[in-house]
């Protein structure tokens, strides 16, 4: 009995004294502010104007978005500053989105990226994105009852479900910047009218500097090139002179033929597209209708995505990851000769569409 | 009028022993020394009526009596057969308990019998009023707050006991009988379990074993979650449960363990009064109390709605004993989630499993068939698979005959 009252009195005063030892303080969650979304705006050379978005969430049910905002150059500076404004401590473990205005993205981001990998409790799914203009309108406006950073990264994440984005997050984000045979790319987001509109895929090369803006038509080519997709978005095409065919609820696949990796052999990139027509301006409808547009449409394909690969040759930048599929079939991979020769390898693109649906009207 | 139990004695010790518990001495010559007893006693006892704490709407409807004759009576019916033993041992230095060790011979083993008759026989004491003082008495661990012997109102779930080799102990007096070598995995296997289907009965037992997890853990998680780890709440559910706790001048453990503490005081003001009157309690309890404190900003909705959720969980349990158990050991869990969060919920939680694998039960491992991990043992655990897969006895109890089904004729070759 004794010995159980000595084991048992040891834990209790072991846990009271440890329990201040292990540096853990407590973080209520009524109690402190969660930075939802965070912009970071151009202001020179050197400097930065951060603005946090927090929510306040109020008894009935209304959420109303709280800004605050901070000059500096270091991160951690920021987080300081605006703790100073605010009436409970600032924490960005539920961060949800982190913007950045294309002007600072063209110097490079990667040392304010950092401050988000230092941080244990800021989860890697979370949302980059691009702003075309200043952070401060997509953010300082709120839209609804909802929550900007809440918002932000459900447009974000809806469109990488079903829309034109390819599968992004500060995790992947990561990998392509991390991996010698990739580079990454971020969403970019413009303000409007306190909603936001996705108008593409920034691309960055190899330092983390912004140098390209996929446009509008080459979004869903590039996902489709980047993964394998079921995609709700489809595209277009003009079939002889007048009439126009679209499709959409695509379901691609994507395969890399690499014959001799390492040298100035073509690589070839195979599309398989399996799509529903949804709409034709045309008369009719036969078997032999659709294996012409069939066959437009692959000569659409084929002809944009060896375009897009081409500019991003020019570009030099990756984010495709042709290095990563030839580094994966390389036994001595050497990064320097694989710049090399990136730009001048010729790459061709397969495809081939194939029309499942013609649509309920015959 | 018939006589039953005629014994002849010449030991003046057990004739007054004997004149003492209602038996009529009859001396025929004073010479021989010898005297005939002869049982008068008024048995006043209890009528067999409905099990009320171990109900169960298919099978059978009889509960043990307090008296042990009668008990035995009840088991004997089940199993008319010239192994049933019992043996019967007077405890209690001023009660003159009857205490009633039951086994089957060549079935069950004989250490765990004699490890029972011999802790049995071993208690100095002066009262034994009920089974329960037996089984805290004898227990392996007096100090775990988890019971080892599993503690029952049927006489069909002892009969059916002491067909897989295990003990029964019954005691004058006592409408529940005791049942040995035990697991912690029995405790939440209802006996009307073997009464349904298999696939119907292994459905609940896994939501008995869901509840009781979530029973314990569901408040210390919200607690911890709420003090220390904000970033694990999804996106979705952030705006619920802080416009629950906005305006709640409590910190999440205060307004966890007042919750838990009104629970509780329910269930023990429910338990101390009569029926009819209890159910008014639970009325002011639920409707009254549970509406008027959240709506007076004392309390999160989000949290009564966990609260209550893991009372139930925890009533599902079908031995009362162990319910109250699950119940106590939430509120340590609770003070080290507040302490250090989900570390202190995990370190809690592995003190927890420790002492389940170190507790035993007449010496046979508790936590088996999990650990000692017995296969074959599993197929009545966590679920229960049907009758003709389960052709020998549970290996825990290590019997002398292993087999109870025994194979068809038409299959031997």
């Amino acid at each position: 009995m004794r010995i159980l009252f000595k084991k048992l009195a040891l834990i209790l005063l072991s846990i009271s004294i440890l329990s201040s030892c292990m540096g853990v303080d407590s973080k209520v969650l009524d109690e402190i502010n969660m930075a939802t979304a965070i912009g970071y705006d151009y202001v020179d050379e050197t400097h930065f104007k951060a603005i946090a978005v927090t929510p306040m969430y109020y008894p009935d049910k209304t959420i109303k978005n709280v800004t605050f905002s901070s000059k500096s150059s270091l991160s951690k500076d920021v987080r300081d500053e605006m703790n100073q404004q605010s009436e409970r401590p600032i924490y960005s473990g539920k961060l949800e989105v982190v913007l950045y205005e294309k002007k600072l993205a063209k110097q490079g981001i990667f040392h304010l990226i950092d401050t988000l990998l230092r941080d244990p409790s800021i989860g890697t799914t979370l949302n980059l994105g691009i702003v075309e203009g200043s952070t401060k309108d997509v953010l300082s406006q709120q839209f609804g009852n909802i929550d900007k950073g809440i918002y932000l990264s459900k447009t974000i994440e809806q469109n990488i479900e079903s829309g034109m984005l390819p599968k992004n997050n500060l995790h992947l984000f990561l990998y392509a910047y991390y991996s010698e045979g990739m580079d990454p790319f971020l969403p970019i987001i413009k303000a409007l009218d306190g909603k936001v509109i996705i108008k593409g895929n920034a691309m960055f090369n190899s330092k983390g500097e912004y140098v390209y803006q996929t446009k509008s038509r080459e979004n869903v080519i590039f996902k489709m090139l980047f993964e394998d997709t079921t995609n709700k978005e489809g595209f277009s095409t003009k079939i002889d002179g007048k009439e126009f065919a679209s499709v959409n609820n695509i379901i691609t696949k994507r395969s890399y033929k690499i014959s001799k990796p390492m040298t100035d052999t073509p690589i070839t990139i195979k599309l398989e597209i399996k799509a529903m027509l949804r709409e034709y301006t045309g008369k009719e409808i036969n078997p032999k209708m659709i294996k012409i547009i069939e066959d437009k449409m692959s000569k659409y394909v084929k002809g944009r995505s060896e375009d897009l690969v081409r500019n991003f040759q020019k570009l030099h930048v990756d984010p495709l990851g042709v290095g990563e599929q030839v580094r994966t079939r390389t036994r001595s991979w050497d990064k320097k000769k694989w710049d090399e020769i990136y730009t001048s390898i010729p790459i061709n693109v397969e495809a081939k569409v194939e029309i499942l649906e013609s649509g309920v009207v015959e | 009028m018939p006589i039953e139990g005629l014994v002849f004695t010449k030991n003046p010790v057990e004739l007054q022993n004997q004149l003492l518990m209602g038996f009529i001495s009859i001396t025929f010559n004073i010479q021989s020394h010898q005297a005939v007893l002869v049982k008068a006693a008024n048995n006043t006892s209890r009528q067999v009526t409905l099990p009320e704490v171990e109900f169960s709407v298919v099978g059978p409807k009889e509960a043990l009596v307090e008296s042990l004759d009668t008990n035995l009576y009840l088991i004997r019916k089940r199993l008319p057969i010239a192994e049933l033993a019992v043996e019967e041992i007077i405890v209690g230095k001023l009660s003159k308990t009857r205490v009633a060790v039951i086994h089957i011979e060549g079935i069950a083993n004989r250490e765990n019998v004699e490890t029972v008759i011999q802790r049995i026989t071993d208690l100095k004491v002066n009262q034994i009023i009920d089974s329960s003082y037996i089984s805290q008495m004898i227990e392996d661990n007096k100090h775990s707050p988890f019971p080892q012997f599993i503690d029952t109102e049927r006489p069909d779930r002892l009969a059916a006991v002491l067909g897989e080799g295990k003990v029964v102990i019954l005691v004058d007096g006592a409408p529940h009988g005791l049942l040995g070598p035990s697991t912690f995995v029995e405790y939440f296997a209802a006996f009307e379990d073997y009464f349904l289907n298999w696939t119907i009965a292994s459905f609940f037992r896994l939501i008995r074993f869901f509840a009781v997890l979530f029973s314990i853990l569901v408040t210390p998680i919200y607690v911890a979650v709420l003090t220390y780890h904000y970033e694990l709440i999804p996106k979705d559910l952030v705006s619920t449960l802080v416009i629950s706790r906005s305006g709640i001048p409590f910190p999440p453990i205060l307004e966890a363990l007042i919750l838990e503490l009104v629970i509780e005081l329910l269930r023990e003001a429910g338990a101390r009064l009569p029926t009819k009157v209890g159910q008014t309690i639970g009325i002011v309890g639920g409707i009254v109390i549970g509406t008027a404190s959240v709506e007076a900003g004392l309390t999160s909705n989000v949290l009564l709605i966990l609260v209550a959720l893991s009372a139930l969980g925890s009533f599902t349990t079908p031995v009362y004993q162990m319910g109250n158990t699950i119940r106590l050991i939430r509120f340590p869990l609770l003070l080290m989630a507040y302490f250090i969060g989900l570390i202190g919920i995990s370190i809690s939680f592995c003190f927890l499993l420790v002492h389940l694998l170190r507790l035993t039960s007449l010496g046979r491992p508790f936590l088996e068939p999990i650990y000692p991990p017995r296969i074959y043992d599993m197929r009545d655990a966590l679920i229960r698979l049907p009758f003709f897969l389960q052709a020998k006895r549970p290996i825990e109890v290590q019997t002398e005959d292993t087999i109870r089904l025994e194979p068809k004729e038409d299959s031997k070759d």
